[in-house]
């Protein structure tokens, strides 16, 4: 089956600097497909390339099997998209900003359908600038599918939101998955697209750095594990040495660590060395290797900085 | 209208109607400036019906200069139009559908803006589609104008700054606010008048003050041509300059030649106007008052000296005019005797031949003496025509009372200001060689054969030719020949009679021959006069006819 979405050597710049430089990636059917990275990573640019909002410098876009880039209405007509923040007039309703977009649409939902689904049927008639922020943001979502679309876009859609409005914006995603919409997300919340995407890219500098499932990403680590433990009484820090791929090894008095990329390995080498030494271990604990911990091995630095 | 449009103009118009600034902006500002009218000009009569053009001037302006602009600059900020982008509907429809919902609120404010100055006015409008027309025209116009500032502006401060930038110039040295003839007088603000010409507001203020009272369309050709035209570069360049959103650069080179297409439209105007003498100012309604002009001192005659048919019925003065059936109900038929010589002759000796006179009581060419211009000879016709027991009148022209006087369509001439049928001002004193001009035409009108035709008729209407055609021609003198032609009217015929035949005329401006408008040369005026001059000159002849009426009345 052909890719929803595939994008070969995109490249936008504002001015003189590259926003985008030559990303290439592709969207299955189906798909919850994550863009993972900093603020001025990329991935905004790269989306609204897509979804036609920018005019890229170079590169191939093709949506839905059409080439973007040339026919960017004929795209539009397929797809659906929420931007970080979506403003509306102060004074439209929900129920008027849906039909009003909905007539923009070959084909098209019904407003008290799409009401019911993102529960705005109670702020259906209220003007918008009297919405909350996350009543705003599902009514952004509703806009995005008054056209049914094949494929839906998200830029950073639970941006702002308290911890409540984030749990329903991502209920919101999952059940367009189960739907079996294909969605292109944009996140810098790693426990967002480690929760809901099925791949994602990790952008940085505006290259994507690395493609691939969250657990794969992780598995595929060169990091390496933190164990600590705590025994009943101090313990010769020569039980340490004979842990095979045991690094940066530490021990003071009945506290001890060291780091292991194997760690079904090295677990039972530990227990064998202090049961050896006659000592109790009496806690141990093992640091998870985190998508965190692989987004900064693999850019060099956080997230959030 | 597709679906989208329609979607776009109906939440335009709801949000439009539920912001109140918008409606207070739109709807009280124009009243204000309707109070302000009323009090400045409250010795007019009937109240407001000059002003109409300048008032709904204004409420275009008003919500196209700012209304339009503010609106599509504060959603395009804000980022509406970001997510309109988003989906497939195109720039046009946006533009359209904002514009249409536009024009209907505008047209709506125009409307009450109309309907309060009929009613505290008390007139009726000459011209009500007309008006709609040349209304609708101007709205055109001044949207494209805010089109544009919408497109310049990255912020609603911006578009305030831009949009007075216009708005004031339009409005106080444009002609919207402060009429343009006071400028017109003094030599060190005549400038005023040229630099308005390169302003849409004057045209938008004449076009619609000639269809509200005056002209109509026709009558404002150049000033709906130029609507028109800044209309159309500007709707052109705003909808080129569209931007979605803030951050697209509007100041690139392609956008820069597009600035340019939309004030060479105000150029080409301005350019258009001087070159076809359309700076001086155009007020709807002919300054048609007694004016004090040298020559014989013209007698009041009584209503009564002409027998009023009897089923006339006094009209209010003055009155719109009637379909020509209306104007003369009870006109006697044409009469083929003709009247006694005695009575027609004032031609001097030299006069030998003319064009047969085709007029309903033309009589033949005399070559008697001439008569001193005073007491008019003629007036003993009309003693004659005032007995109660003199027969219907042999002249149809005779008939004709205050009553068919009133009914002159004295509003839709062009006023004495314009360039069509021009009357100099009575205390404005030509410059020395046009006065040097006007003498010799008016002695060479002495031996000017049409002007001694025996036919009085055809001899007022070639009299009239001459200062028809001048006007035609454009000429230095055109403002001041009419008193001279008025001179020699009254030198022949008593203001009562004159007026008769003048307001024949005025009724009857396809009559008659006009082979008189090729022999301009006698005087000293050398035109060149074609046969597709001619239709013209006689729709001038009928507007000086007109004029002329109310001069020699007094009234």
């Amino acid at each position: 089956m052909p890719a929803k979405v595939s994008i070969r050597d995109l490249r936008k710049s504002y001015g003189g600097v590259e926003a985008v430089r030559g990303v290439t990636f592709e969207i299955q059917d189906g798909e919850i497909f994550g863009m993972l990275g900093p603020n001025g990573a990329g991935k905004t640019s790269t989306l609204e390339c897509v979804i036609g909002l920018r005019e890229p410098d170079g590169g191939e876009i093709d949506v839905c099997g059409i080439d973007a880039r040339k026919h960017p209405q004929e795209v539009k007509q397929r797809i659906g998209a929420a931007l970080q923040t979506t403003s509306l007039q102060d004074k439209i309703t929900a129920r008027e900003a849906l039909q009003l977009f909905g007539s923009f649409y070959r084909h098209r939902v019904p407003a008290a359908d799409l009401l019911k689904r993102f529960s705005l049927e109670e702020k259906a008639d209220a003007p918008f600038d009297t919405l909350s922020g996350g009543q705003k943001q599902r009514l952004a979502l509703a806009l995005a599918f008054v056209n049914n679309p094949e494929l839906v876009f998200l830029d950073e859609p639970t941006t702002g939101l308290d911890p409540q409005s984030r749990r329903e914006l991502h209920g919101e995603i999952a059940q367009m998955k189960r739907e079996g919409h294909t969605v292109l997300l944009t996140t810098h919340y790693i426990e967002e697209a480690e929760q809901l995407c099925d791949r994602i890219a990790i952008v940085d500098h505006g290259r994507i750095i690395t493609t691939g499932a969250p657990k794969d990403l992780i598995a595929a680590s060169k990091l390496t594990q933190l164990v600590s433990f705590e025994t009943a009484r101090p313990v010769d820090a020569a039980v340490l040495a004979r842990i095979p791929g045991a690094s940066e090894p530490a021990v003071d008095g009945v506290h001890g660590r060291f780091r292991t990329r194997d760690i079904s390995r090295a677990l039972p080498e530990l227990i064998k060395g202090l049961e050896a030494q006659q000592v109790p271990l009496v806690g141990l604990n093992v640091g998870k290797i985190t998508l965190e911990d692989v987004f900064i091995e693999l850019t060099g630095s956080k997230l959030r900085e | 209208m597709n679906q989208d449009l329609r979607e776009i103009v109906a939440v335009t118009l709801r949000m439009y109607l539920r912001n109140r600034m918008a409606l207070a902006y739109s709807y009280v500002f124009p009243v204000m400036f309707l109070l302000a009218f009323v009090v400045l000009y409250k010795d007019d009569d009937p109240l407001l019906i000059r002003h109409m053009g300048e008032l709904l001037t204004v409420t275009i302006l008003g919500g196209a200069c700012f209304g339009l602009p503010t609106s599509m600059v504060s959603e395009r900020e804000r980022g509406v139009w970001r997510r309109y982008r988003l989906s497939p509907v195109s720039p046009a429809r946006i533009i359209a559908g904002t514009l249409i919902a536009r024009y209907l609120m505008i047209l709506l404010a125009g409307v009450l803006q109309v309907v309060a100055c009929m009613l505290i006015g008390g007139f009726a409008l000459e011209h009500p589609f007309q008006l709609w027309v040349a209304f609708s025209l101007v709205t055109f116009a001044l949207l494209g104008l805010g089109l544009v500032i919408a497109t310049m502006a990255d912020t609603v401060p911006a578009v305030q700054a831009l949009g007075q930038c216009i708005f004031l110039p339009m409005l106080i040295l444009g002609g919207v606010a402060v009429k343009l003839s006071v400028f017109e007088n003094d030599p060190s603000t005549t400038w005023v008048l040229h630099l308005s010409a390169f302003f849409p507001g004057r045209y938008a203020v004449e076009v619609m003050q000639q269809c509200a009272k005056g002209g109509g369309l026709g009558a404002a050709g150049f000033s709906a041509f130029a609507v028109i035209v800044t209309g159309l570069g500007a709707a052109v360049t705003g909808a080129k300059l569209f931007r979605w959103d803030a951050h697209q650069r509007f100041l690139t080179n392609r956008n820069r030649i597009w600035l340019l297409a939309a004030l060479g439209a105000w150029v080409l105007i301005g350019v258009g106007a001087e070159w076809r003498r359309e700076i001086a100012p155009r007020p709807s309604r002919p300054s048609l008052r007694p004016r004090v002009v040298p020559g014989p001192t013209p007698d009041a005659i009584p209503a009564s000296g002409t027998p009023a048919p009897a089923t006339s019925t006094p009209a209010p003065s003055p009155a719109p005019s009637l379909p020509e059936q209306e104007q003369a109900p009870t006109m006697t038929p044409v009469a083929p005797t003709p009247p006694p010589a005695a009575v027609e002759v004032k031609a001097d000796p030299v006069v030998t031949a003319a064009p047969p006179a085709p007029e309903p009581a033309g009589a033949a060419v005399t070559t008697e003496p001439p008569v001193p211009a005073s007491p008019p000879a003629s007036s003993a016709a009309v003693s004659a025509a005032s007995t109660p027991d003199t027969p219907a009148p042999a002249t149809p022209w005779r008939a004709y009372t205050n009553v068919d006087f009133a009914r002159l369509p004295f509003l839709t001439v062009p006023p004495d200001n314009s360039n069509e049928t021009p009357i100099a001002p009575a205390d404005d004193a030509p410059d020395d060689n046009i006065q040097a001009d006007l003498n010799a035409v008016a002695a060479a009108l002495k031996n000017w054969a049409p002007g001694k035709v025996a036919d009085p008729v055809q001899r007022v209407r070639n009299l009239m030719y001459v200062a028809s055609t001048v006007d035609q021609a454009k000429a230095q003198m055109e403002r001041h020949l009419p008193y001279v032609i008025m001179n020699v009217l009254r030198s022949q015929f008593e203001d009562r009679e004159l007026a008769q035949i003048l307001c024949w005329i005025a009724n009857h401006p396809a009559e008659g021959d006009h082979s008189a408008v090729f022999r301009l040369d006698e005087l000293g005026l050398l035109f060149n006069v074609n046969d597709w001059d001619v239709p013209e000159i006689r729709r001038r002849n009928e507007w000086y006819s007109i004029k002329f009426v109310w001069w020699v009345l007094g009234w």
